[in-house]
């Protein structure tokens, strides 16, 4: 019993220090916002008007554009999840230069956004590099106006989101590759097991945490981290056609004036719906686990 | 175990190399900050100073002003190995220092545009805003009036008096009123630069024969694209600020602006309607390239940009003879303002709210748009032309085109941004959908009649 | 491991991952190579090579910008970020795989679903803290915003990472009498240092690229980072796109350093363990 108690404080005191730091920079503010979702707010001053921007952002039709706009990225991440094993498969069977390639890999996860954006901006405008290549290689008539247009809008966004989590991607997968004990597959060799089976009936299977850490987290970065993205490379155009819902809170909190309240109760909302989806989803890869 | 002891070694070799990333950071923060040093004396030299001044409070008598840069060329395209105190306003700065001994300009560069916005009003929230700072005018001003002191107790009548622009800055576009800033410089107003090169190429020569209607002004958009060149480059929101605002503002008046941002008057009516198509025809007509307009415009792949006195320096070094210039042609005959253009004084310095030296701060602001400075940052190449009532273009500048742009500016026909007017969520959200209407993705009375409902909605929340 | 495939399908791998890597890298060669050319030259040709090669960009940028003050800033800055970020997440890691207490899967799930929490509309509050604590435009204040902000994932993966430390290594330490402190950095720490490497680069290159907190939250020269500088002078420069590549490349080259600096640390020992 004394030696219980002595666990749970020296584990209560681990913790305090983190606590006390999310208490300051992530409870607080996240209260303050919820209070402030009920008024209306310039920074200074702000006054109670109860569920008016709920009622707004509920009933003039853009939350719905907005999360149809996150829903796209969301749909993309088996994509990218996909491309990831296989890259990551394809290097753990020891290519000459794994190494070398999962380095280069990675480098454009590195790449700050704004690089990104405007590299982006210049790759794909009509007269750009991309529509050149396109065109010597007799794919396209080479005008194609990328950014102009909301469905190659999102390919350009896309394209950018999958180069800059590849990286990221192999670099996790390889470590969970690495942690299937060589015996296994030897085993599974002298079982007669071919390449295909065991790649499905061992590899994958042990992958399963590493996959589910990857999606959850892409898939909180769909909600909630694409912000700098889309702003350097689309500014949510054409029109609002590519902005997500964290761009929309900026929109609102710093280029509109007197509108923080709304944008309070816009991250409100857009909590309750990650919360929601990543409950689900955790939920729903514990069942797959077991 | 073995794999144990490897990771202690790794774990060792990670921590040194913290501390040693730790201690060159701390380093090299510290010599650069104490010493100020290679490259930019000045600059380093002043900040430290700064810091040592509001730290120390040794000089109690030295007035620091912190001024946010969002508007001053730093950097020079056509001359890369200019130094940083070589720039016009480092140089302004150093002139005032040296006239009034008990001030400090504390000079940083800060993103300009809707970034700049941004950090005003984060500043302005935390009671920490600049001293002075430059801002677009208009309602992008007055959105942050809760962080920018009124000036009027700072004005001489003599000040207001010399210089134009003030409904730009005073509440309400009066003309009298409470004032949030003081107009800086003037835009100019926006008309058509082309390129005469390519005119001549398709058989045109508006000097002579300019197109006075929407008809004859296809005419001559048909004429060049037959003759084998793109004939209009504009930014990707269709130049929705400088051209086709411009239709819509000669369509309804300056009061009719206002009537729409009241409510009192729709976007979505049948004139304006008729703007939009017409508008938009030029795109469906194949008249337009939405892709770096200004580059492609200097090398001689589009034959004509909207552009005002900004653009003119730019457009003059690379076309140099080949540049014309003329003003967008009426879109009819019945619109209320005929001949125009649009521009007027785009930008104004402002005080923030938490100036500790508001009277020092405006007295700078009234150095920097003085006649003399003025002067001084138009022959540097600063894309601004002066506001300075009794000022003549002809005493400092030979561009033809120069002259003729402060004689625009003056003319009564010369409409004030109608992007400054709109609320600036408005403004953003014009632009933003219009990149949809020209690529006809957006049906045009669908455009203006979300633009009520953005309208109803910011009024609303009003 | 142990099987050698045939050599087309070898051939086809290769292939297969040389054309990634290709697309995955052209964007930074195209980069470095467009940084030194001229603007006509570049806008003559945007996928050819430079003719003549011009480095006047680089010569503007070094004469505009103090480089070494604006690389110390955002090093010493990341690093300091980092440093707090572990002293916050390594603790609360290990509680939560290992030490037994009441409300630890509540607390836990507490810290995660933070994660979820879109950190832009905290600017305001947050802003308004660190004025109040007399941080603002000093590296205090970026400091903190990115070491606490990065502590949920920081904690996510370590925890994940942690649960995989045998038991038995932790009941033996039990046994001997060795305290707690002492497990944490003795046998803990060693053991997590793939993960904690994995975060170094995860964490530091993202706040290198940082833009938004550090442009709020510092406003002076003196303390500036690097890519809040390039951005603020060259983004008015849109008609160079050269210059304006040589600035990003600028930016660029340090983090791809701490890279590759970093990833030879990353022993294929870094295990993901079961996310509950």
């Amino acid at each position: 019993m004394h030696y219980r108690t002595r666990e749970s404080l020296s584990g209560y005191l681990s913790l305090l220090p983190a606590f006390l730091a999310l208490g300051a920079i992530v409870f607080y503010p996240m209260v303050n916002t919820f209070y402030h979702s009920f008024t209306k707010w310039n920074g200074a001053d702000s006054h109670w008007i109860g569920l008016r921007n709920y009622r707004f952002i509920f009933s003039n039709g853009e939350l719905w554009t907005l999360l149809r706009n996150n829903a796209v990225f969301l749909l993309s991440i088996p994509g990218i999840l996909l491309l990831s094993l296989v890259v990551s498969v394809l290097l753990f069977e020891e290519v000459r230069g794994w190494r070398f390639f999962r380095s280069l890999y990675y480098i454009p996860t590195i790449l700050s956004s704004v690089v990104v954006g405007m590299l982006m901006k210049m790759m794909f405008a009509p007269s750009g590099v991309v529509n050149e290549m396109l065109r010597a290689l007799g794919l396209t008539d080479g005008t194609t106006e990328w950014l102009s247009r909301a469905p190659t809008a999102f390919l350009v966004l896309i394209f950018c989101f999958y180069w800059q989590t590849l990286g990221q991607g192999a670099l996790i997968f390889l470590s969970g590759l690495s942690s299937i004990s060589p015996e296994i597959y030897e085993s599974a060799s002298l079982d007669g097991a071919g390449w295909w089976q065991r790649l499905f009936r061992i590899t994958m299977p042990s992958l399963v945490p590493t996959i589910v850490y990857f999606t959850v987290t892409n898939a909180i970065y769909c909600f909630i981290g694409l912000f700098s993205l889309v702003y350097a490379v689309t500014q949510g155009g054409p029109g609002r056609e590519t902005t997500p819902i964290d761009y929309m809170i900026y929109i609102k909190a710093f280029q509109s004036p007197d509108q923080l309240g709304y944008a309070s109760a816009l991250s409100i909302v857009l909590f309750v719906i990650v919360l929601l989806a990543s409950w689900a989803q955790i939920r729903w890869s514990r069942r797959y686990q077991e | 175990m073995n794999g144990k002891r490897k990771g202690t070694a790794l774990l060792l070799a990670g921590s040194l190399m913290l501390l040693s990333a730790c201690g060159n950071g701390a380093n090299g923060n510290s010599e650069n900050g104490g010493s100020g040093n290679d490259g930019s004396p000045a600059a380093s030299g002043a900040s430290a100073s700064a810091s040592a001044s509001s730290s120390g409070g040794d000089s109690g008598k030295k007035i620091k002003l912190v001024f946010w840069n969002t508007s001053y060329p730093t950097i020079d395209e056509n001359d890369k190995t200019k130094k940083k105190e070589d720039f016009y306003i480092y140089k302004a700065i150093a002139r005032y220092e040296a006239a009034h001994p008990n001030v400090e300009i504390d000079i940083q560069d800060i993103p300009d545009g809707t970034n700049a916005m941004t950090k005003f009003q984060t500043a302005g929230i935390a009671n920490n805003g600049p001293d002075v700072t430059n801002l677009w005018s208009g309602n992008y001003t007055m959105d942050l009036k809760a962080f920018i002191q009124p000036l009027n107790s700072y004005l001489q009548q003599t000040d207001i008096d010399s210089m134009t622009g003030w409904n730009a800055v005073t509440e309400n576009f009066a003309d009298s009123g409470t004032i949030y800033g003081v107009p800086d410089g003037s835009d100019g107003t926006i008309g058509i630069l082309y390129n005469k090169k390519l005119f001549a190429a398709a058989g045109l020569d508006p000097e002579k024969s300019p197109p006075t209607s929407y008809d004859e002004f296809v005419a001559m958009l048909k004429k060049l694209k037959d003759s084998g060149v793109t004939p209009i480059g504009s930014e990707s929101d269709g130049d929705f600020v400088y051209f086709l605002d411009y239709w819509f503002a000669q369509t309804v008046g300056t009061s009719g602006i206002n009537d729409i941002v009241n409510g009192k008057l729709n976007f979505n009516n049948p004139k304006l309607l008729k703007v939009m198509q017409g508008y938009l025809q030029l795109y469906k007509d194949g008249f337009v390239t939405n892709d770096q307009p200004q580059t492609q415009f200097y090398n001689g792949k589009v034959a004509l940009i909207f552009g005002g006195y900004g653009y003119l320096n730019d457009a003059r070094a690379a076309l140099g003879d080949d540049l014309g210039m003329m003003k967008i042609p009426n879109f009819s005959d019945d619109v209320v303002v005929k001949n125009g253009g649009i521009g007027g004084t785009g930008a104004d310095f402002v005080v923030s709210k938490s100036s500790r030296h508001p009277e020092e701060a405006v007295k700078f602001i009234l150095f920097l748009v003085s006649k003399d400075e003025q002067i001084a940052r138009f022959k540097d190449g600063y894309g601004k032309l002066l506001n300075i009532k009794n000022a003549d273009a002809r005493e400092f500048a030979d561009d033809p085109f120069v002259i003729k742009q402060q004689e625009w500016a003056s003319e009564p026909s010369t409409i004030f941004w109608p992007d400054n007017i709109y609320p600036s969520e408005l403004s953003d959200y014009i632009s933003s959908l219009n990149a949809l209407v020209i690529k006809q993705q957006l049906d045009p009375g669908d455009f203006l009649a979300k633009l009520d409902q953005k309208r109803d909605e910011i009024n609303a929340q009003k | 491991m142990a099987k050698r495939k045939s050599l087309p399908v070898r051939l086809v791998v290769y292939l297969v991952l040389v054309a990634i890597a290709v697309v995955d890298f052209y964007p930074v060669v195209y980069m470095a190579v467009n940084s030194s050319r001229t603007a006509v030259d570049f806008f003559r040709d945007p996928g050819g090579l430079p003719a003549p090669w011009y480095f006047d960009n680089f010569k503007a940028l070094y004469y505009r910008f103090d480089v070494l003050r604006l690389f110390g800033n955002t090093l010493g800055d990341t690093a300091a970020a980092f440093a707090l970020a572990m002293a916050l997440s390594i603790p609360a890691s290990f509680a939560f795989a290992k030490i037994r207490f009441r409300y630890r899967s509540g607390l836990y799930m507490t810290v995660i679903a933070t994660m979820t929490i879109p950190g832009i509309t905290f600017v305001v509050p947050n802003f308004l803290l660190m004025s109040r604590l007399g941080l603002v435009d000093h590296p205090a204040s970026v400091v903190i915003m990115w070491a606490v902000t990065s502590v949920p994932s920081n904690i996510f993966l370590l925890v994940a990472l942690m649960r995989g430390i045998p038991d038995e290594i932790l009941e033996a330490a039990k046994v001997d009498g060795i305290s707690y402190v002492q497990t944490v950095a003795r046998i803990v720490l060693p053991l997590s240092v793939p993960g904690i490497v994995t975060l170094a680069i995860f964490n530091t290159t993202g706040w290198w690229n940082d833009l938004f907190t550090p442009l709020i939250f510092l406003q002076s020269d003196e303390w500036k980072t690097m890519t809040v500088a390039v951005a603020t002078i060259l983004k008015r420069f849109d008609t160079d796109y050269p210059l304006l590549l040589a600035g990003l490349f600028m930016t660029s080259v340090p983090p791809m350093l701490i890279y590759v600096a970093l990833q030879k640390y990353i022993k294929r020992g870094l295990v993901i363990g079961s996310v509950k």
